[in-house]
């Protein structure tokens, strides 16, 4: 499958000029990452294209093609797929739609696609697909219209659109690695992607949008495997639908569709958000921040009320919460720098004049308390605090302890726009909510 | 729906215990329900055409022989009964244990305490097949009334070894036994020593 990603030499198949065309999408895609491959275009309509040589046929071409694009009308489709396993191409994606979704004649269409590719043993994506991107290897063989940042976040998604969307979502924020738009996976599917995605080493975080599960059974196998190396993230559309057989046993009625999918998620180890919110704010934490097994947190605050908050969300999700020990707490008495009102237990309120330097006390002394794991930093803007200057202490501090997660909670908008902006540009995760910091927390130290 | 001989032998197969039963004809087989079971019995129909039993009064707790002659004709009037089937009465906790074929994941297991717990309360936990010792436990305690089964104020500890094994054979069963789809032990009757299942539907 490795050659999808990296592919030397791609033969375009409908390969076009015409405004708003998807055709036009890839072409400039493959053309605008090309440094260091050779793009083929292929429709026998051009003689040129984009001040390249248009040929007629994949046949025609005459260096040898490693991946073949198809973009053209379905009907077409079959005879350009012959033609690339003709010319010995060792992937293919199929961004053309009107195969299994689109009545009797596709579904036909489909099968004998799957035929085709499963026969020559090529491996597939698509049919009725966005297309695939790599960011390390600078792909874009897709028609979205951003390419992505370089990372170790790998998108698998059922929808095109939504590709869009989260890519959009992360721009200039979070680094993704691969990105894959399934289609109708005529041959190769989410569990074989899954399991590329799940050896992949630049991989930390796979993100899954889904809309229905074609091999539960496969998937699980899959999945059960990965979940103990990398976290898996699952948004599921179609969750309500409601059952449609006849039930006649408790059992039936009970073990509706949805809940079957919950099941099936918790004894794999997939995490299933529930929001496209909930989704991309816990990839940015696990993307960002490095996980420890069974570790217990420290919330830091200059404010009660964020402190009670999250440590009300720390009861909710079951996070073990660390002991302030008795040596911290007497170093920090003993500095005499921090307000002597100070809760002197989890969480740390340093209290409401705590500035950059108290801040810095407290972080050095906890994180080097053994059993502490990981920190969650919360600041209220309040009038004397140094929401810049914290920013750049935490981001200090994250550098000499980088085996402990850090994320932070500076709540408020334009008094901690400028801090927020530091601590994310050093790949810090920020919350204006305490919740989303706590069940971050919750997966990156209950792994 | 299996009737009843199809459901006690597949239920030996796999080694689920079955409350003592017999399938009677006639109710000159007393002296041989006599021999093997005690007062009292229940006695219910044996109809795979009826969901409910309830619903239809077809099932009766009988403490005599004279009461066991009667419900015996007064059950005999329900139409398309394939017999009359005597049970051991066991006292204890209803619990129910199911199992539903899913399309994609395969068989999906079901574990939460009977009677109107299931119904009103929904408190249940699900596994899908294959479960190993270790997740069965987990289901039994992952119900909210896990408590109640577990001794709270003072009450019977029931025996949740019995009712690990039920699930762990009734994952191998359903793996298996590709044609069913759906299965409920509902109840099982659960006491300190045992679990029986009293009722089987297999779909």
């Amino acid at each position: 499958m490795n050659i999808l990603f990296n592919p030397k030499t791609i033969a375009l198949i409908g390969a076009t000029n015409r405004t708003g065309s998807v055709g036009l999408g890839l072409a400039k895609n493959l053309l605008s990452t090309s440094a260091h491959r050779k793009i083929f275009l292929v429709n026998p309509n051009h003689k040129t294209l984009f001040s390249q040589k248009v040929y007629p046929s994949i046949l025609s071409i005459d260096s040898p093609i490693d991946l073949s694009v198809i973009a053209i009308p379905a009907k077409f489709v079959l005879q350009a797929v012959k033609e690339s396993i003709k010319k010995k191409v060792r992937g293919m994606i199929i961004i053309s739609a009107g195969f299994a979704e689109s009545g009797a004649l596709g579904v036909k269409r489909q099968r004998e696609l799957a035929n085709l590719v499963n026969k020559a043993k090529i491996p597939l994506v698509g049919p009725n697909c966005l297309g695939i991107i790599d960011t390390h290897s600078k792909l874009n063989a897709s028609f979205s219209p951003t390419m992505p940042q370089t990372g170790n976040i790998s998108l698998i998604s059922q929808s095109g659109a939504l590709i869009d969307s989260i890519l959009d979502i992360g721009r200039h924020r979070f680094g993704f690695r691969r990105v894959i738009s399934l289609g109708n996976e005529a041959s190769n599917d989410l569990s074989d992607f899954l399991e590329f995605l799940g050896n992949d080493l630049k991989t930390k975080v796979i993100l899954l949008y889904l809309e229905g599960v074609k091999n539960g059974t496969k998937l699980m196998k899959t999945v059960k495997k990965i979940t103990k190396k990398k976290p898996i993230l699952v948004l599921k559309a179609g969750r309500t639908k409601a059952g449609k057989k006849a039930v006649k046993s408790h059992t039936a009625l009970l073990a509706g569709d949805d809940i079957v999918f919950q099941t099936a998620c918790r004894q794999s180890g997939i995490i299933l958000t529930e929001t496209l919110e909930e989704l991309m704010n816990l990839a940015k934490t696990l993307s960002w921040q490095p996980r420890i097994k069974r570790g217990s947190l420290g919330i830091i605050t200059n404010g009660g009320g964020l402190g009670v908050l999250a440590s009300d969300y720390c009861r909710k999700f079951k996070i073990k919460l660390a002991q302030l020990s008795p040596t911290v707490l007497q170093k920090l008495i003993k500095s005499n720098k921090i307000n002597p009102a100070f809760s002197q237990h989890n969480p740390l309120d340093l209290i409401g004049d705590a500035l950059a330097e108290q801040y810095e006390l407290a972080i050095n002394f906890w994180m080097k308390q053994k059993d502490l794991s990981g920190l969650v930093i919360i600041l209220s803007p309040q009038i004397m605090t140094q929401a810049q200057k914290t920013a750049k202490i935490i981001v200090q501090a994250k550098k000499r302890f980088v085996q402990k997660p850090i994320i932070t909670v500076f709540s408020g908008k334009t008094n901690v726009q400028s801090a927020i902006k530091i601590l994310e540009e050093n790949q810090i995760p920020n919350f204006i909510d305490p919740y989303w910091a706590i069940l971050g927390m919750k997966y990156l130290l209950d792994f | 729906m299996f009737n009843f001989s199809q459901t006690k032998k597949i239920l030996d197969q796999y080694k689920i215990p079955l409350a003592k039963s017999f399938l009677l004809k006639s109710d000159n087989q007393l002296g041989y329900i006599k021999k093997y079971l005690s007062w009292p019995i229940i006695m219910k129909i044996s109809n795979p055409k009826i969901i409910h039993k309830t619903e239809v009064r077809g099932v009766a707790k009988v403490n005599n022989e004279q009461e066991f002659k009667d419900k015996f004709n007064q059950l005999s009037q329900i139409k398309g009964n394939e017999g009359i089937v005597a049970q051991q009465f066991i006292q204890g906790m209803e619990i129910i244990i199911g199992m539903k074929r899913d399309a994609q994941f395969g068989p999906v297991l079901m574990f939460g305490l009977g009677g109107i717990f299931v119904e009103l309360f929904k408190d249940v936990s699900f596994r899908i097949a294959p479960i190993k010792i270790k997740e069965a436990k987990k289901m039994i305690r992952e119900i909210k009334s896990y408590p109640i089964l577990n001794g709270y104020r003072s009450q019977e500890k029931i025996n949740t070894n019995q009712l690990v094994k039920i699930l762990l054979n009734l994952s191998n069963l359903s793996l298996r036994e590709k044609a069913i789809n759906q299965i409920d032990f509902n109840p099982i009757i659960v006491n300190s020593k045992k679990a029986l299942v009293v009722d089987a539907k297999i779909i």
